[in-house]
């Protein structure tokens, strides 16, 4: 990412999500990306949650910045990648959270920490419409 | 629970859900809500102070209205259009839940 980019570091724990999404906003309003602030606290939150419930990572990181015209996030953790395929028939409750994040913005990647490389990173991108 | 989340009675039915319902906040949310379901018959949820809700709070609603299947009707009243949108990308209506927007 570029010079605007900043970094917070919050400890894994669910409490921490209410100060992600006032990090995420207040970011957002700094790069004049407000009218997007939900989607992309959303968006942030989403991807904490996933790791603080799933990876057993200690701390997670999120960065903000500016790619060209576009708002580029990552939330990096030192963790596993621990996923579980929906069951349907089973399964009506849950599982919403990838779905969700991957609507808020405009281009969502996702890279897996496993145990031969710990550590996931999901990347989003929000661009201007 | 989070100190952006509360619940409060109403003076009819019903409660009203006030701030952000996350995962921070959702071991609590749903304590208190289960208590709802005693009562036999409709639920309905005033959702207009409601902020913010992410895919916690979604399995939540979905997991009262199964919780009462057949005995009654979830209903989340006057969600904020923010709030509307999540409910819909999330799909609660086309499992069963009532979203009733303000102005219906």
């Amino acid at each position: 990412m570029s010079d605007s980019t900043t970094t917070r570091t919050f400890a894994a724990d669910r409490a921490v999500l209410a100060d992600v999404r006032r990090f995420v906003a207040a970011e957002a309003e700094r790069l004049s990306f407000s009218d997007h602030a939900h989607d992309l606290q959303l968006a942030v939150n989403e991807a904490c949650a996933n790791a603080i419930l799933h990876s057993q990572t200690r701390e997670i990181r999120v960065s903000i910045g500016l790619v060209g015209a576009c708002l580029q996030i990552a939330v990096e953790d030192d963790g596993i990648y621990r996923d579980k395929l929906p069951v349907p028939e089973v399964d009506r409750e849950g599982h919403r959270g990838i779905p969700l994040m991957a609507a808020m913005v405009d281009k969502f990647t996702l890279r897996r920490g496993t145990e031969e490389r710990r550590g996931t990173l999901v990347q989003f991108v929000k661009c201007k419409s | 629970m989070s100190e952006g989340f509360r619940i409060e009675p109403l003076d009819g039915d019903g409660v009203r859900l006030i701030g952000e319902l996350d995962l921070a906040s959702y071991d609590e949310a749903a304590h208190q809500l289960s208590r709802l379901l005693e009562s036999d018959g409709d639920v309905t949820l005033d959702i207009s102070e409601l902020s913010f809700v992410d895919s916690s709070g979604i399995r939540l609603f979905i997991r009262l209205h199964l919780a009462l299947e057949g005995r009654g009707t979830l209903t989340l009243r006057s969600p904020t259009p923010q709030v509307a949108r999540i409910l819909r990308m999330s799909g609660v209506a086309d499992v069963g839940i009532g979203v009733e927007e303000s102005g219906q």
